[in-house]
């Protein structure tokens, strides 16, 4: 599934990689800077959103500052994105340890169950829970995204090459520096593979925090859902679109080929 | 003195090493052969313990490996693989320090040990230490192997077909190198090949095994002139007699003098093997070569029958 790995490719190929390389941090340069304008120059994205839904009486989300809004979003996803990451990847060692070994398709089919349970329906179970705002959000993102995270992991570390994890033993190393100075390197860019599957999926589920009175730029999609409003509603969608697209570029390595377990 | 005594390994109902007993001296390039699922590459990793016995016992210098942490014990004897095993995430440079760096050298000294290293495998520290895995040949990355294995200069060096999947004339190359290494490091060298002529040209004493069962250890001329039974006689086939030229040289035999007419014979330097200078006679239509001596004077003359009768009779 992940045989055709590169590791080095990056710094092998220079001579091809440096002009994508550029194109690539220009276009990750360009994502960040619409995204600042789109946040703090409330006059300037009043006036895109204007043209954008001629006709519109207010363009602009008045409730909540847009700055307060991708703040929220961002907590939340931060908050998860960190949890699932914890989580994900002790239970994707655990499976592959000795102890948990014969656990290993249990604790993938767990994971796989947690991600066929829809996000908001997560979060209406546990509202009556935790209340109203952050936590049910939270608690949701983190089940859905613990699977990518664990089984990247496993993939990853199962796909280290065979001779490579042969001669760690054979020279002497202990388990721990064996997971420590080649499994888990090697299994890197699989791994970073599934942190960014994660916030992209994070950042858009996040969205519908809205409802659980989380906050975030679900709000203003939700108010415009409201008041057939349509400008309200691509003032929160778009920022979200282009904060997963930043997010999914910043962590994108020229040249590296990271299969992601999502993907296939 | 690497004692294996009744070395034994199952599982479950199948048993791929079947009492196995060898004694090793200190120096001695072994040499495990035998067809695939003989046992050999078994019979290897139980040495570092990297498959544990099911019975018998291997000491190393009287002291019993199974007593000792496996982790140590494997800092302590090099290991080379087929396919390197080469950590793709790392330099050269720390691919050839990880045994020193394990072992807690500081950084000058493991510094300065795989400069040395590398430069005793053949590769410029200057050009390769910085290079990853993936920039090397097949050869250069089987060098940078076993320059790992010897980083920490362990008295025992495992290698399982090491040369196995290197192109044929990178093998011949890192063949004659390895003999000369381990000449010059007097190295406990315990490798496995299911490669004849690799044996034949390698070793001092070869092991060979069958379903795990250890058929003969012997020198290949003995194994030549007193096979043990049928098996070893067809493994090594007809053409072992020709095989085993490649370990006696023109030096080992007595020169006739040169006399009148000798311009028109082929010639061959006093170092070559006998192999080299049969191929040299079939290859010229001649009966007798002129022996050169390191100067490049003619130092006598070898006739073909000479040749033959020179690995000694009684077969």
């Amino acid at each position: 599934m992940v045989s055709t790995r590169r590791h080095s490719a990056s710094t092998s190929q220079s001579g091809r990689g440096t002009l994508s390389t550029v194109v690539h941090w220009a276009v990750v340069a360009a994502l960040f800077g619409f995204l600042v304008w789109m946040v703090f120059d409330k006059a300037g994205f009043s006036a895109l959103l204007r043209t954008l839904v001629p006709g519109q009486a207010v363009v602009y989300y008045p409730a909540v500052p847009l700055p307060t809004l991708m703040y929220e979003q961002l907590y939340l996803v931060i908050v998860a994105s960190s949890i699932a990451l914890v989580v994900g990847v002790t239970l994707g060692l655990l499976a592959l340890s000795r102890v948990g070994k014969p656990f290993r398709d249990v604790i993938v089919n767990l994971g796989n169950l947690a991600q066929t349970v829809p996000t908001a329906a997560v979060m209406a179970l546990a509202i009556p829970a935790t209340g109203y705002g952050a936590k049910p959000v939270i608690i949701a993102l983190v089940l859905y995204s613990i699977l990518p995270i664990m089984l990247n992991v496993i993939v990853g570390i199962e796909g280290v090459q065979p001779a490579a994890l042969d001669a760690a033993v054979g020279v002497g190393m202990s388990s721990r520096q064996r997971l420590l100075s080649v499994q888990l390197p090697l299994a890197f860019p699989v791994i970073l593979g599934g942190i960014k599957n994660m916030l992209v999926i994070n950042v858009s589920a996040a969205t519908i925090g809205a409802i659980a009175a989380a906050g975030g730029l679900g709000q203003p999609i939700l108010a415009g859902f409201a008041r057939y409003n349509t400008a309200f509603i691509i003032q929160g969608a778009l920022p979200a679109a282009v904060l997963a697209l930043f997010l999914d570029r910043l962590l994108t390595i020229p040249g590296w080929s990271e299969p992601r377990v999502g993907d296939h | 003195m690497i004692e294996i005594t009744g070395l034994t390994k199952s599982y479950g109902d199948f048993t791929a090493v079947d009492n196995v007993s060898l004694s090793i001296p200190d120096g001695q390039f072994t040499v495990l052969l035998g067809p695939s699922g003989s046992g050999k590459t078994t019979v290897l990793r139980m040495l570092n313990r990297m498959v544990t016995p099911t019975s018998g016992e291997i000491r190393i210098n009287g002291h019993d490996t199974s007593a000792e942490k496996p982790e140590h014990l494997r800092r302590s004897m090099g290991y080379v693989i087929q396919n390197t095993g080469l950590f793709p995430n790392m330099t050269v440079r720390r691919n050839v320090a990880t045994v020193p760096r394990l072992l807690g050298w500081d950084r000058k000294r493991t510094r300065d040990r795989v400069d040395e290293m590398l430069e005793i495998v053949g590769l410029d520290p200057a050009v390769y230490a910085e290079k990853l895995p993936s920039q090397l040949s097949g050869g250069e990355a089987q060098r940078v192997g076993v320059a790992r294995a010897l980083a920490a200069d362990p008295p025992i060096l495992l290698m399982d077909e090491p040369f196995g999947a290197v192109d044929p004339i990178t093998r011949d190359r890192l063949q004659l190198e390895m003999k000369r290494l381990q000449r010059q490091l007097k190295k406990t060298v315990v490798f496995v090949t299911h490669d004849i002529d690799e044996a034949v040209l390698l070793s001092d004493k070869i092991a060979l095994l069958k379903g795990g069962v250890l058929q003969q250890y012997a020198n290949p001329d003995e194994l030549w002139k007193q096979p043990a039974n049928e098996f070893v006689r067809d493994f090594f086939g007809d053409s072992f007699g020709l095989r085993i030229m490649v370990r006696h040289g023109l030096s080992e035999i007595e020169l006739e003098p040169v006399g009148a007419g000798t311009d028109g014979l082929p010639r061959v330097p006093i170092e070559a093997t006998l192999k080299e200078a049969l191929a040299e006679l079939i290859d010229k239509r001649a009966e007798r070569v002129l022996v050169l001596d390191a100067a490049g004077t003619p130092a006598g003359t070898v006739a073909f029958t000479t040749l033959l009768c020179a690995l000694g009779q009684e077969r």
